[in-house]
């Protein structure tokens, strides 16, 4: 049988065949790269981009720019410093949640109803757990004691770990200014929240990270001693 | 139909096989670098932060 269709030409069937078995195959493939091949290119982009924002204001280094109500989308008005991340790990923060416009670009994304940096309230943040860079692929790991830093265009905020909780992508509550269903939340608190996917690959879930603020400076002395610190562990 | 592009290349089996694995990468690369980046930006927005 396979001495006869060596000879003849290959049938419709079979050319079909091997059409579709073709067209799984780029499918498949399209997932191998956004996961193994677009993910780590965007993450070491997303990372050089926010060191090019350095902290002192350098002549070089670019500019946050200055919060103000109504930011337009998309537009950097700050960066975080999560060392549990990564020593190094520092990632640019942008005004907005579209994916398009913030998330796959920018790499975290501040929730437009939310509040700012330093602010009374909650500052809320998204980004992805798998692909674009994966910005908060290892929000899981933050525990008790673990420290974020903020920075914007004049200030350094540091933020502290309180609670982590999944929840329904519907729960929107976990973002307001007094977050919902955190523990020992009160009205005029200082919080940030991260949120991202749960479980890693899905999008059935949100993992929520609820933080709270410990201590802010104007910016003008350089980086935190305690962050230099934690860079350097 | 591929075993008739097989059969098609030049040289022998080792040469064909050659081949194939450059066709291959040249392949992937494009679907990497060109095809899949282009893609991704016909993909609508989606109504909620995913992933």
């Amino acid at each position: 049988m396979a001495r006869a269709s060596r000879t003849s030409r290959p049938s419709f069937i079979q050319v079909l065949g091997e059409l579709l078995i073709t067209i799984g195959i780029i499918l498949m493939l399209y997932v191998v790269w956004q996961l193994f091949v677009n993910d780590p290119l965007v993450s070491s982009t997303q990372q050089k981009q926010a060191q090019q924002f350095v902290a002192d204001k350098e002549p070089s280094s670019k500019k946050f720019i200055a919060i103000k109500p109504n930011l337009k989308q998309g537009a950097v008005f700050a960066k975080m410093h999560v060392p549990k991340f990564g020593n190094d790990y520092e990632r640019l923060i942008g005004q907005g949640t579209f994916q398009k416009i913030t998330l796959n670009v920018v790499g975290v994304g501040h929730y437009l109803s939310s509040d700012w940096p330093g602010e009374k309230g909650n500052f809320a943040v998204a980004a992805h757990r798998t692909s674009h860079g994966a910005p908060f692929a290892d929000i899981d790991r933050l525990k008790t004691g673990d420290k974020v830093w903020v920075e914007t265009n004049d200030s350094w905020f540091t933020y502290e770990y309180r609670q982590t909780k999944i929840v329904k992508p519907s729960e929107i509550g976990v973002i307001d200014d007094l977050p919902k269903g955190m523990n020992g939340a009160i009205i005029g608190g200082k919080y940030m929240t991260m949120t991202s996917c749960h479980p890693k690959w899905s999008n059935e879930q949100r993992i929520i990270v609820w933080l709270e603020l410990v201590n802010s400076e104007p910016k003008g002395s350089g980086m935190p001693a305690e962050l230099l610190e934690a860079k350097r562990r | 139909m591929y075993s008739a592009l097989f059969r098609l290349l030049p040289g022998n089996f080792v040469l064909k096989v050659l081949q194939v694995v450059v066709l291959l990468a040249f392949v992937v690369s494009v679907l990497f670098f060109i095809v899949f980046p282009f893609v991704e930006t016909l993909f609508p927005e989606e109504p909620s932060v995913n992933g």
